[in-house]
């Protein structure tokens, strides 16, 4: 037999108190609490105040429904309304797309870090920077006309590598044999990309075209260098509560409409997405 | 029914299938044995088209060269290690799958999917998930969606490393059923000389990208044609000697420390007097009694001395020294083991001897 090669004698097993502090799921239990009250409260606050006489007082009685009927009675919220959405479809498509086919290929790539790396970036680049960057190059650099199309630009670019992220937890976690056991089948690689790749992804490209849509639906800091004479929703919504006091209360009403549509559909859409995968 | 020639394949500097040559006939159940690394998956994934191998002269499959072929279009189906089932898919869906890629509608698919499953004794599994399945049941959906689309060569990729022992024993004999009621030509990729022992027309003994031996179980198992065949057969004893005479397939070796042993080469001629050589015998085929066994010629007998002793259970394992080296007996007579051995005492016919490795001339 050899001789033992451990030969320091028993350790036994030690124990920190901060690590053992039974007090740390409580706290995280009430500071969890604290955290829905703040995201909660206020977004109630606002459905309240958009129903009040005086919304600006801080008082919510007595309601009212002047708010909405003059939110119906004023068009001019309709035409920015419609472009956010249009643009924040355009830009979700593309972000969903985009995502898909880099996030398909990143796993696998060489050096695929790096890739990764120069891909989020725009996550960390502050949106007035990104936005005054493309300006310069847009508009001083090579002279072209601000407008829907460079919004769009400035907002992929921030959408997109949220979307990326996204699909990139199911594309590293997919199983290529799965691939080859459909080629393997007899299946052309059209038919294996829809019929085996597309349906496994599926939750991560609608959830990089939601990103995309609500980044794009949302964006101020680059909107204001990229729009040109351009409106879109927010923008006006940020001039209407800035310049006139007397458009608050319609600003109320239109956030909480639209908070009321989103939310709902929003939810839906991730419970028919994830909830059911959890089930298979 | 698959017919390979010359194929070689590398992964850059890397030679994982040098110049490999076989073929196998309609309703062979053909083995291929070897190490990992050994180029066993590489020659499979070769043959199934998910590899284009760097060179081929020839590969044939159900009597169609389907040299640069791409996978789908080949007349083979995998079962793959994993299983690799479609996770997104019911059980009826994956096995019908084939069937639908080649454009046979739905419902035909789901019937002949439903007749697969009871082929792999799974009847009413159609709807279930893959999820809710347990490895063996996932195992026999696997195999039933890789013969439903009945092709000429069915690829077995380790098909049973996962499963626990019970289970691998009744899939091995399940799988022989199943392989002669289809009288597919099955090619069946295992590390474990069991196994292929146990479900093979031939073994296909593979190693570093090479066929080192290609035969039937028993010219494996009892006559290995070099030492590395011999070592991964299970030959537990390997001495080292020197030929003295050749005659016939019956060769005279001096072992170590002098000891004149007869023993029988596979191939003689490749064997000569003075050569180096390796013999190797099995630890059950060494005897400790000094019974002797009239009915042999050639009975060799060493002197030996017990050093250790170890029970198995079925049998028990003994270690002997003798004046040629160290050599393991196994009885299976654990009620009367001696407590003192003088001698040990083996046939010519158990006693193979080996080129050794280093005058091999290839």
């Amino acid at each position: 037999m050899n001789t033992l090669a451990i030969d320091h004698p028993a350790v036994r097993p030690t124990r920190t108190q901060l690590g053992d502090w039974t007090a740390w799921t409580v706290m995280a239990k009430w500071g969890g609490l604290l955290f829905i009250f703040l995201i909660y409260f206020p977004l109630a606050w606002l459905a309240l105040m958009s129903i009040s006489e005086r919304p600006l007082s801080g008082i919510p009685l007595p309601l009212t429904m002047d708010n909405y009927r003059a939110l119906v009675d004023d068009t001019r919220w309709v035409a920015p309304f419609s472009i956010s959405l249009l643009i924040a479809v355009f830009v979700g498509i593309v972000s969903a797309i985009a995502a898909t086919l880099v996030g398909r290929h990143l796993p696998n790539a060489k050096r695929s870090g790096l890739k990764l790396l120069l891909c989020v970036i725009p996550l960390f680049v502050p949106g007035m920077s990104m936005g005054a960057a493309l300006f310069i190059v847009f508009r001083a650099m090579l002279g072209l006309k601000l407008g829907y199309w460079s919004i769009i630009a400035g907002h992929f670019i921030w959408a997109f590598p949220f979307g990326l992220l996204v699909v990139l937890v199911l594309t590293s976690r997919f199983d290529h044999r799965l691939v080859e056991a459909a080629e393997d089948l007899g299946a052309s690689k059209l038919r294996t990309f829809l019929d085996i790749e597309l349906p496994i992804l599926r939750p991560g490209i609608v959830g990089a075209g939601l990103f995309g849509f609500l980044l794009s639906f949302n964006e101020v800091l680059r909107t204001m260098f990229l729009r040109g004479t351009s409106t879109t929703m927010p923008i006006y919504n940020w001039t209407m509560a800035a310049s006139q006091q007397s458009q608050v209360p319609i600003i109320f009403a239109l956030a909480t409409i639209i908070l009321l549509v989103t939310l709902p559909l929003l939810a839906g859409v991730f419970w028919v997405l994830y909830a059911r995968i959890d089930k298979s | 029914m698959l017919e390979i020639e010359g194929a070689t394949h590398r992964y850059g500097e890397l030679t994982a299938l040098d110049n490999v040559s076989l073929s196998a006939r309609q309703g062979e159940f053909l083995t291929i044995l070897g190490e990992s690394g050994s180029g066993k998956t590489t020659l499979l994934r070769v043959i199934s088209g998910l590899e284009q191998p760097t060179e081929v002269g020839k590969l044939m499959i159900g009597g169609e060269n389907v040299v640069g072929v791409p996978p789908s279009r080949r007349n083979c189906t995998t079962v793959f290690q994993s299983y690799a089932l479609f996770p997104h898919m019911s059980v009826a869906e994956n096995i019908a799958y084939g069937l639908v890629v080649r454009g046979i509608s739905r419902d035909d698919a789901r019937k002949q999917a439903s007749k697969a499953l009871e082929t792999v004794r799974l009847p009413g599994f159609e709807d279930r998930r893959v999820s809710q399945l347990s490895g063996g049941q996932k195992q026999r959906v696997a195999i039933a969606r890789a013969i439903v689309t009945r092709p000429a060569v069915l690829l077995l990729d380790e098909p049973l490393g996962a499963l626990d022992e019970r289970l691998r024993l009744n899939m091995q004999n399940e799988l022989t059923d199943l392989q002669r009621q289809l009288k597919t030509t099955f090619v069946y990729i295992t590390h474990s000389q069991e196994e292929a022992l146990a479900m093979s027309d031939r073994i296909v003994l593979m190693r570093s990208g090479r066929i080192e031996q290609l035969g039937t179980p028993s010219e494996l198992f009892d006559l290995p044609t070099s030492t590395f065949a011999a070592e991964f057969m299970g030959f537990e004893n390997l001495l080292p000697g020197v030929a003295r005479s050749v005659d016939g397939n019956l060769v005279s070796v001096a072992l170590s420390g002098g000891s004149p042993v007869v023993g029988i080469a596979a191939n003689p001629a490749g064997i000569s007097q003075g050569d180096l050589v390796t013999i190797a015998i099995r630890a059950e085929r060494l005897s400790h009694s000094d019974v002797s066994r009239k009915q042999c010629r050639h009975l060799n007998t060493l002197a030996g001395t017990k050093i250790d002793q170890r029970y198995r259970g079925k049998y028990s394992d003994l270690d002997i020294e003798t004046a040629a080296g160290k050599l393991k007996v196994r009885t299976w007579d654990n009620a009367s083991l001696p407590e003192e051995i003088s001698s040990v005492s083996w046939r010519a016919e158990d006693c193979i001897v080996l080129p050794t490795a280093a005058n091999r001339k290839t």
